[in-house]
């Protein structure tokens, strides 16, 4: 489902940010409003969608935020809100009031937390997200990004057994964004991350957390016995990479923030969410055909032709590009 | 019946001489709304809508159950913030209900087209203070938006009864048409415009001689043509006819607000006669 930014200035610094190409390339000042809210509110219920997901920067400090949200309830979605949980303390108090009677299934956060042990940025702003993490409890899912190959889960499930959060975690695993310097983890690392991933499993299990992963996980890097260990005690896991399709403040749209830069348009070029995901889905099949999958392997893997796997993101091929001869179909350069 | 339409205030004696007239009842305020109502039918008028005014913001009015079932024009300064009129929309939504707000401002037109989005009825009181590049915005909105909304006067109505050679006032829809809509006072005498009430400058004394020998009806086109002014050559003319610009004095934005409001016109009628809009789509 797409994602339709609310703002583009962030609270965070994050080193792994994935928004950062098209944050550098965007007015910080530039907010959604009411009158693409509701143009949206529009296409996206003409494209059969249902979930409204609200994404930044931090969403929350668009100055009309919360009565956003309670528009788009009345217009019968379910919103969902990607933010940070730090925000003021007048916005989190004029938040709870406005959403406190609201249906559980017609709001959901989910809170991308970072590891307060890691960064002295991220221990500074842990009152204002465990503020927030107490305000909203049963309505936030927590998602980590991976970034570091020692990461821990642990200050997480600290957070869903104190505040009472929803027991999952949405896991994403951190990718290039071409052109750009950021924190990710590299090929080379993701047996690393998957070994660490289930140094965790027992204490999962045992505190019935249930994680999920976000898309461009290679499903050959596990074993038979760790898929099997999440279909048992997981949640969503996605082998997957395609067009989830973002949309900024000023109705710009692009595949995903990985791939910002390439092929940007207007929402207006596009009569429907339907054609848009079309466009979006050939672009991703061409760069799929200049290059399976991230490993050489892709290319000829049976996991991959039957469709249970996309070959992880598509990013990694993109920034391989980069660094070889533009001898490819111009349209993976774009 | 004639097909004049009186706005009235709720006094009896008029009411009585409007008896099978059609009548707009113009209550002061919201307090005397089902009171009017009751009136305007005791005397036998043919109730269009009772209008009323609300000082202050649509967020802050309490919607009364006696309103259920009386149309209603309710003129409100502005919508408000959207948490405190969510509450309320239960409640409007039972009401045979169009909203009226000023056209001068982006945050009411704003509100314009939350409500309408929303499935409530709305109207743009459209003057030469307006915000004309918001206009057109919600114009373009109004008439060749895909998604289903509720009507947004004026432009609804004025998509509905366009004739492409002939007039189209598009102020009709806010009670302003000196051809068929006339203002009475409470006295009696009775203005073709609102503001020719205020001035006093009245068609006809009575209710019972305005019926007896109705004036001409007024095609102020005309005049403007015959004066020869700018106006004269504006393509815009049949719409605007004068009233909500000037040819003397035509505010900067309003021209091509009415170039594209006429263009929204011809696509809609156009998109309706190749059938775009119906229930059912395959």
């Amino acid at each position: 489902m797409p994602n339709v930014l609310f703002t583009q200035r962030c609270v965070r610094s994050c080193p792994y940010c994935f928004a950062r190409k098209h944050m550098s390339d965007s007015s910080p000042d530039d907010i959604i409003s009411w009158e693409n809210v509701i143009y949206l509110a529009d296409f996206l219920e003409a494209g059969g969608e249902r979930v409204f997901s609200i994404l930044g920067g931090e969403p929350t400090l668009h100055p009309d935020f919360v009565d956003m949200v309670l528009y788009l309830i009345e217009r019968r979605f379910h919103v969902r809100v990607f933010t940070s949980g730090i925000m003021s303390e007048s916005k989190l108090r004029d938040a709870s009031a406005a959403f406190a009677a609201l249906p559980q299934e017609a709001l959901a956060f989910i809170c991308n937390v970072n590891d307060p042990g890691r960064s002295e940025q991220s221990a500074a702003e842990l009152p204002r997200v465990e503020a927030f993490l107490a305000e909203f409890g049963s309505r936030i899912a927590p998602g980590f990004n991976i970034y570091q190959t020692d990461f821990s889960l642990d200050f997480i499930c600290h957070h869903i057994n104190r505040f009472g959060l929803k027991r999952s975690i949405r896991l994403g695993l951190t990718h290039p964004i071409p052109g750009q310097q950021n924190l990710f983890i590299s090929l080379k690392d993701i047996d690393l991350i998957i070994k660490r991933f289930f140094e965790h499993a027992p204490l999962l299990e045992r505190l019935h957390i249930r994680p999920g992963m976000d898309c461009g996980f290679p499903l050959c890097r596990f074993t038979n016995e760790q898929i099997a260990w999440f279909m048992r005690y997981g949640g969503e896991c996605r082998f997957g990479c395609g067009a989830v399709i973002d949309i900024g403040p000023d109705m710009s749209v692009w595949p995903c923030f990985p791939l910002s830069a390439f092929d940007k348009r207007s929402i207006f070029e596009f009569n429907s969410l339907a054609e848009m995901r079309t466009h979006y889905d050939g672009l991703t099949k061409k760069i799929r055909v200049e290059q399976g999958g991230i490993y050489l392997a892709c290319d000829t893997c049976g996991l991959r032709r039957d469709g249970n796997c996309a070959g992880g993101c598509v990013a990694h091929a993109l920034e391989a590009f980069r660094h070889e001869p533009n001898v490819r179909a111009q349209e993976v350069y774009a | 019946m004639s097909d004049h339409v009186f706005v009235c205030p709720p006094r009896e004696p008029l009411l009585r001489a409007l008896k099978d007239k059609n009548v707009v009842v113009d209550a002061a305020s919201t307090k005397g709304v089902a009171d009017a109502f009751g009136l305007a039918q005791r005397c036998g008028a043919a109730v269009r809508c009772v209008r009323a005014r609300f000082a202050g913001l649509l967020a802050e009015i309490k919607p009364e159950a006696a309103w259920e079932g009386i149309p209603l024009a309710l003129y409100v300064d502005g919508v408000g913030r959207f948490r405190d009129i969510a509450p309320r929309l239960p409640a409007l939504r039972r009401l045979n209900l169009r909203v009226y707000v000023q056209a001068s401002s982006a945050n009411n037109l704003t509100g314009i087209r939350i409500l309408s989005s929303l499935g409530l009825a709305a109207a743009a009181i459209i003057d030469r203070s307006a915000d004309w590049g918001g206009c057109a915005d919600l114009c373009t909105y109004a008439l060749l938006g895909t998604a289903p909304h509720a009507p947004i006067d004026p432009f609804a109505r004025l998509a509905e009864n366009y004739h492409e050679t002939g007039i189209n006032r598009l102020t009709a829809a806010l009670f302003e048409d000196p051809s068929a809509i006339f203002h009475v006072n409470e006295n009696g005498p009775v203005a073709r415009t609102a503001g020719e009430l205020a001035r006093s400058e009245f068609v006809a004394p009575s209710i019972e001689r305005f019926l007896a020998a109705p004036p001409e009806p007024l095609d102020s086109a005309l005049g403007l043509l015959a004066q020869n002014s700018s106006c004269a050559f504006c393509p815009a003319l049949s719409v605007c006819l004068g009233i909500v610009a000037d040819p003397a004095n035509c505010p900067p934005g309003a021209k091509e607000f009415f170039a594209d409001l006429l263009d929204a016109v011809e696509q809609s009628k156009d998109l309706n006669r190749r059938g775009r809009r119906t229930l059912w789509q395959t």
